[in-house]
């Protein structure tokens, strides 16, 4: 018992140190596919300790709100990455909330991140808002429609219930399956502004959608977000890892060499996935806007047909 | 038979289903032509897989016949009109593809509404095998109904026959002399359909068939 | 809200109560509106054991409409407090605006907390409604102020379970960390200065973004096929100085195939009777005598 609480609390910290450390990761291997050298992998806690030293500009008429919704944009996005077993299953907070909390944790982060962009009432904070909530409306039902087929395939909303049952001998090869990892790809792409759907390191402001949100940020607040951002990614890489590579995690209450396997597996999967992400993102060109939501429709259709042939197998004898 | 090899039937039933799915969603040529002869290659699998579990060595022969007709064959020859044509460049006017693939969706769901209770004798496999045949002929059809260009139409309806094939393999196989038969009544079908678009494209010198219905004549008492 | 804006200044509490009642609404935990969508979610994945047919492959379809809705009331929120209380004020009554009375803010402000409440407390206000399903259903579901916790776990807790109070927690928890970690390591500097511009000086609060500009993406991606809209824009030929229009055409669809109809029908058939107010005193007599054969012809007849 003791131990599952140090696992949870181990896991509170671990997601927050690897998450720069990915984007870092991320971003060295893009570079190196596109023949450059790069910055370091630690380039991201420079950035971060950079920021947070420098002095935070703000607009005049900008509000409490501006001031405040980096730390709740934080905050949500780092309980729900807390939530996410990434090197043990059974954390004891994971029996205080399923996927679908964690999937509306996000939604409050992004209202928020979508009021901080209109605060300050420039045209680039509306471009952003409108684009992201946009994108939300079809993403956020996608990611539900490949949580509920999940959900419908293991019995239970609960993370760690979804992975161990995909541990067991019960999962197999399942069309459905295969669908739900689609759509949560997709939906992964789109929430976290990769291309195709955004680009992350873009200042044009036609070409922006999270960054446009987040221009008027400076110092410390920037630091905060940007921070969001990287544990969002991290987020969604470690659901995608722990329900679709579940081997290697760590059983809940296993001897400490589990913990230690669980870790490096973990470390393998981020690395792999982190991987693939950098490869698709070099060999697609960003999407006009406006076909965005064909491509994320796509995934909710993938979602939907996924849930509907579930229903055909379960089918009463 | 194992639970790994039905869920590898499952799989392929299903991919079926996605590609024609993805069939709809595509507006430009060659990509259409590529997905169709994808569809025609999954069929030749789910179909070799089929006659390995069931045994029934005639059903290879089919598979072969899928991938080497429809799987390469037409779709180069189809690669070869369209070039000749000259619309490998149009982007096609697809009729607005968010209400089309919900109707896709609503049409697997019809499938499987009205196969799986009707099938209730059958084994487990049959009828999901059936479902999903059914989803693809549905599919096959509502492409057929929302696309303008001629050859996109042709591409509708041989991936309905791949449906039918499937269907045909799903209920115990069937008897290789049904299988020739209809694979060359399929041809010959392709080959007037080629010669008339090539008409069609003399004559009018388009193949969007929605400009074609500008030419149709008035009826009596109306053009007076 | 087109000449509303920048509200938050000038009426903060108003603001903060309008803010929670947004995140309500939009089904954001650790509000209520996220409770009722939870529940509902979990009860659209009992749906594989339905013994019907059409129903069991309605319902994902349903669960999907839902999540879209949720999603689209988050955008519509975002769009109706964004509007009204951030930004720059787009007229001169909001410019002039004052916060309303003390009775006022204190009756929006209870409601908000009652929104938290329920949000972090629901197993409360589900025993508290249990007895009006059981009256309607003729079933309940298991008493669940007896979770430990404060949990609600409606089906089986092995099977999904939330924690509302746990949930608001640990976002305040993680809040505060982050803030102390801020704090200590970073510097305290503040400066106030100018919006950014991008070099375009005086840029004035009509360029913000408007209701109808916030909606744009949302309108041209559902609404070209939903509501039929279509803008059409009126651009003056170049040396005229003339404005330029955008005008958005909006058709609701169910309302003019369902309601409209109907309408009509009741307004032409209202005409017709209307004429029944201007007969003279002879037609009137007319009427009361014909009632009065038909009543007794209807007598005669049934007997």
């Amino acid at each position: 018992m003791r131990l599952n609480w140090l696992t949870q609390f181990a896991q509170i910290i671990v997601v927050l140190a690897l998450a720069p450390l990915l984007t870092g990761v991320t971003r060295k291997i893009r570079s190196r596919l596109l023949r450059r050298r790069g910055a370091s992998i630690a380039q991201p806690y420079c950035d971060l300790l950079k920021l947070i030293r420098k002095e935070v500009v703000v607009a005049e008429n900008a509000s409490w709100l501006f001031r405040a919704a980096p730390y709740v944009i934080f905050a949500t996005t780092w309980v729900a990455a807390a939530l996410v077993p990434t090197f043990a299953m059974g954390l004891p907070l994971g029996a205080a909330a399923d996927m679908i909390v964690i999937v509306a944790l996000l939604g409050t982060a992004r209202f928020m991140l979508a009021l901080a962009g209109l605060d300050v009432g420039t045209s680039f904070g509306g471009i952003g808002s409108s684009r992201e909530m946009m994108f939300a409306s079809l993403a956020e039902p996608a990611m539900l429609m490949a949580v509920f087929t999940l959900s419908l395939f293991a019995g239970s909303t609960e993370l760690s219930s979804i992975s161990s049952f995909m541990l067991g001998p019960h999962a197999g090869l399942n069309i459905s399956l295969a669908l739900a990892l689609v759509a949560l790809i997709i939906v992964a792409i789109g929430e976290n502004a990769r291309i195709p759907v955004d680009n992350p390191a873009t200042h044009l402001e036609l070409t922006m959608v999270h960054e446009a949100m987040i221009l008027e940020y400076s110092g410390r607040h920037l630091a905060v977000i940007e921070a969001a951002a990287s544990v969002k990614l991290l987020l969604y890489l470690s659901v995608i890892g722990c329900v679709f590579i579940p081997w290697g995690t760590a059983m809940a209450g296993a001897n400490p060499i589990a913990y230690v396997i669980g870790f490096a597996s973990y470390l393998l999967k981020l690395l792999l996935l982190g991987f693939l992400l950098s490869v698709f993102e070099t060999a697609i060109a960003k999407m006009r806007v406006f076909r965005v939501p064909d491509f994320l429709g796509v995934a909710l259709m993938l979602g939907l047909l996924g849930t509907m042939l579930l229903f055909v197998s379960k089918v009463p004898r | 038979m194992t639970s790994l090899e039905s869920d590898i039937a499952h799989l392929l039933a299903g991919s079926m289903v996605l590609v024609s799915f993805l069939l709809l969603y595509q507006d430009r040529m060659f990509a259409l032509l590529n997905f169709f002869a994808i569809h025609a290659c999954v069929l030749a699998f789910s179909v070799g897989w089929q006659a390995y579990l069931q045994r029934a060595p005639h059903l290879f022969i089919t598979a072969l016949i899928a991938l080497l007709f429809k799987g390469v064959i037409i779709p180069v020859a189809l690669h070869r009109i369209v070039v000749r044509l000259g619309i490998h460049r149009t982007i096609e006017a697809v009729v607005s593809i968010g209400p089309t693939i919900l109707l896709g969706i609503a049409l697997v769901g019809l499938s499987i509404i009205v196969m799986l209770p009707v099938t209730q004798a059958e084994g487990a496999f049959v009828r999901e095998d059936l479902a999903f045949a059914l989803s693809v002929v549905l599919l096959g059809f509502l492409m057929m109904i929302t696309r303008r260009n001629a050859v996109s139409q042709v591409i509708g309806f041989m991936s309905l026959e791949n449906g039918l094939v499937l269907a045909a393999t799903g209920a115990r196989g069937m008897p290789l002399v049904v299988e020739i038969s209809v694979g060359f009544s399929i041809l010959i079908a392709f080959l007037v359909v080629g010669i008339f678009l090539f008409r069609i494209r003399e004559r009018f010198d388009t193949v969007d068939l929605q400009a074609l219905d500008m030419s149709r004549g008035e009826t009596s008492g109306e053009s007076a | 809200m087109e000449h509303l804006g920048g509200l938050i200044h000038r009426m903060p509490i108003t603001a903060v109560c309008f803010l929670a009642g947004c995140v309500a609404i939009s089904a954001l935990p650790p509000f209520n509106g996220f409770v009722s969508e939870w529940l509902t979610f979990q009860g659209i994945l009992l749906s594989p054991q339905l013994p019907q047919w059409i129903p069991r492959l309605l319902v994902p379809a349903v669960g999907a409409t839902l999540a879209c809705s949720a999603a689209l009331a988050a955008a519509c929120f975002v769009k109706a407090f964004g509007m009204t209380f951030l930004g720059r004020p787009r007229g001169a009554a909001a410019s002039g605006a004052h916060e309303t009375d003390r009775w006022s803010q204190c009756a929006m402000l209870l409601f908000a907390v009652l929104c938290l409440a329920a949000g972090t407390l629901p197993g409360f206000v589900m025993d508290a409604l249990a007895p009006v399903m059981q009256m309607i259903l003729g079933a309940r579901l298991a008493p669940q102020s007896t979770q430990p916790l404060l949990r609600i776990a409606p089906i089986d807790p092995a099977r999904s379970a939330y924690n509302g109070a746990l949930v608001l927690v640990m976002i305040l928890v993680a809040a505060a960390a982050t803030a102390l970690i801020v704090r200590r390591f970073a510097s305290h500097a503040l400066r106030r200065s100018a919006i950014w511009d991008c070099g375009f000086p005086d840029a004035s609060p009509a360029t913000q973004y408007t209701p109808g500009s916030f909606a744009q993406p949302i309108r041209r991606v559902f609404g070209s096929t939903v509501f039929r809209a279509r803008e059409h824009v009126a651009m003056p030929k170049p040396g005229d100085p003339g404005t330029a229009r955008l005008h958005v055409d909006l058709h609701d669809t169910l309302w003019e195939a369902l309601y409209l109809p109907v309408i009509r029908f009741i307004d032409s058939v209202t005409v017709r009777v209307n004429r029944l107010q201007f007969l003279t005193i002879r037609r009137y007599l007319t009427l009361v005598f014909s009632a009065l054969v038909l009543l007794l012809i209807i007598v005669g007849v049934w007997r």
